[in-house]
Parts: C-alpha cells; sequence; structure tokens
C-alpha cells in the first residue's frame, strides 16, 4: 500500500491507495493531489522501504510501497 | 542627495522598530490581535516615513510605500487560520513522527529544533509563525503555509531544509542578522531614485563654432 498526506488546515489529508482496481478512487484523488503539489508546492516521499533516504518525487509513479509521500502546499512569504 | 539617504535609513530604522514592538506584542499576548497590532505599527512607521520623506497626503505614495512592507499586512494571516485544536494535534503527531530522536527531545523541551540542511549548514526551526527558520549566522527567514496548523508548517520546512532548500529560501523573506529585512534594504536605492531623486541639472546649451570663413560678410 502507498500512502499520500497532503498538509493542510486539518492537519493532513491521508490516503492510501495501491494498484488495484479496489483503491482506484483512491488512487485518482491521490494523483490530482500530486498534479496539484507540482503547482508550487513539493512532494517529498519519506519513510522508504529499507531506511532509503527522502528525496523529492517529480511524478506520481515514483511513490513507492509502504513510503509516505508528503505534499508541501506553496511556500509564501510572510 | 546624502541627506535623502540618511533619511531613508532612519525612516527604516523606525519602521523596522515599530515592526519589530507588534511582533513583540503578537508573541507576548496570545489572544491579542495580531493583524490589529501590525497595522498600527506600519501606519504609525508609514506616516513617519512619508514624514521624512514629504510626502504625506499622498495616497499613491502611500501605497507605493505599504507594497514595500506588504508582507507586515501577510505575515500574521495565518495565525487566524489553523487554530483549530484538533488539527493542530494532528500536525503536532505527524511533526514528531517525522523528527529523528534528538529533534523531538528538543523540539518537547523547548518547542525548537535544528535541521541539518542539504547545504551542509544548520538551521534553527522555531514554533510559531513568522521569521521562525534561523540560519548559522543569525538570519531569519518567514516562509510560510498559511492554510496549515504551525506544526505542519515546521514540517515543510524541515523537509525543503533537508532536501530543497532553495525552493524554502526563494519564497521567504530575510531578515539579516542586524535586524534590518534585506527586502527593505535593497529598496533604499529604489526609494531614492523614485522619490527623492533630485532634479536634474539642465543641459548646457549647444555651441556651434562655424570657421570665421564661412560666416557670411567675413573674407
Amino acid at each position: 500500500m502507498k500512502k499520500i498526506r497532503i498538509l493542510d488546515k486539518t492537519g493532513d489529508t491521508e490516503i492510501d491507495f495501491d494498484d488495484s482496481e479496489v483503491t482506484a478512487e483512491a488512487r485518482e484523488l491521490a494523483q490530482a493531489a500530486f498534479e496539484k503539489a507540482q503547482k508550487g508546492g513539493t512532494a517529498i516521499l519519506t519513510k522508504r522501504a529499507g531506511g532509503a533516504p527522502d528525496k523529492v518525487i517529480r511524478s506520481f509513479g515514483e511513490i513507492e510501497d509502504q513510503a509516505e509521500a508528503i505534499f508541501i502546499p506553496a511556500i509564501v512569504a510572510g | 542627495m546624502w541627506t535623502g539617504a540618511v533619511l531613508a535609513a532612519q525612516a527604516a530604522v523606525e519602521h523596522e522598530q515599530g515592526l519589530r514592538q507588534a511582533l513583540a506584542n503578537q508573541q507576548g499576548i496570545q489572544n491579542a490581535d495580531p493583524y490589529a497590532a501590525y497595522q498600527n505599527a506600519g501606519q504609525a512607521a508609514n506616516g513617519r516615513l512619508g514624514e521624512l520623506l514629504g510626502i504625506n497626503g499622498n495616497p499613491a505614495d502611500v501605497v507605493r510605500i505599504d507594497t514595500l512592507f506588504g508582507w507586515a499586512m501577510l505575515a500574521p494571516m495565518g495565525t487566524f487560520i489553523s487554530e483549530n485544536p484538533e488539527a493542530k494535534a494532528k500536525a503536532e503527531k505527524l511533526l514528531l513522527d517525522q523528527l529523528d530522536k534528538a529533534q523531538r527531545a528538543e523540539y518537547k523541551e523547548s518547542q525548537q529544533f535544528h535541521v541539518k540542511s542539504c547545504n551542509g549548514k544548520m538551521y534553527k526551526i522555531t514554533r510559531k509563525r513568522s521569521f521562525n527558520v534561523t540560519g548559522p549566522k543569525g538570519e531569519c527567514y518567514c516562509g510560510q503555509t498559511p492554510d496549515t496548523p504551525i506544526e505542519d508548517q515546521m514540517l515543510a520546512q524541515k523537509l525543503l531544509l533537508e532536501h530543497d532548500p532553495e525552493r524554502l529560501f526563494k519564497n521567504s523573506n530575510k531578515l539579516a542578522a542586524n535586524g534590518m529585512y534585506e527586502a527593505l534594504i535593497n529598496a533604499i536605492p529604489t526609494m531614492y531614485d523614485e522619490i527623492i531623486r533630485p532634479t536634474p541639472e539642465p543641459d548646457p546649451p549647444r555651441r556651434f563654432n562655424f570657421p570665421i570663413n564661412l560666416v557670411p560678410g567675413h573674407e
């Protein structure tokens, strides 16, 4: 199972999905969120298998099983 | 020219003091209205700046000055969103989950933690909304995620420092270690050019020197 966390006003919104048909709707939601995050935001893959280091991901396909992708909204100068 | 530059610098310092006071008020009084504090400080400082620059009463000039200090209006906006305790608790849980053991201990003790950036430098992230990232030379950065709880903002800053610091820095306002806003320091020459530039001297009269033997009547 793959997991994304979108940082938002609720703290974060979590979506779990995999490549099966059962989670097709969740996968679509996750992909839409990823595309939104790419517009000014950043997606970082954390908690990767085998203790691999975190990394910035540029495509939805880079999200790995058992890892958590955190979608950071655009940073605004305060 | 130098008088103008000195006046602009003096005004900038006074503006800085006003905003620092507003920040202190925001941090010291939990339930006060920080937006109003910023506004009051900003208006007072703008008034003084306008007075020093001799442009009081011209709304267009006031707007121009407000643009320079626009962050003062934006900075506290996130304070009003994200106060939902459930959201904050959830965000803090995620933050703690992403911190390593030493960072977690530091956060629990002092509501701040240190992060080593991929650029090799250490930064401190403090649990507050504005100017909460401190660099190795004491400079502060203000890059916010205004629609999330502060704890999410801290996590975002941590992850960006570790993996894509330029994305954080290029979208942040910077307060230099000496307490001056870098954007303001950079704006002073522009302010001088636009607001207090001296009247240019007129061009010298053109002179034509014809050879004497070409002037009619002269041989």
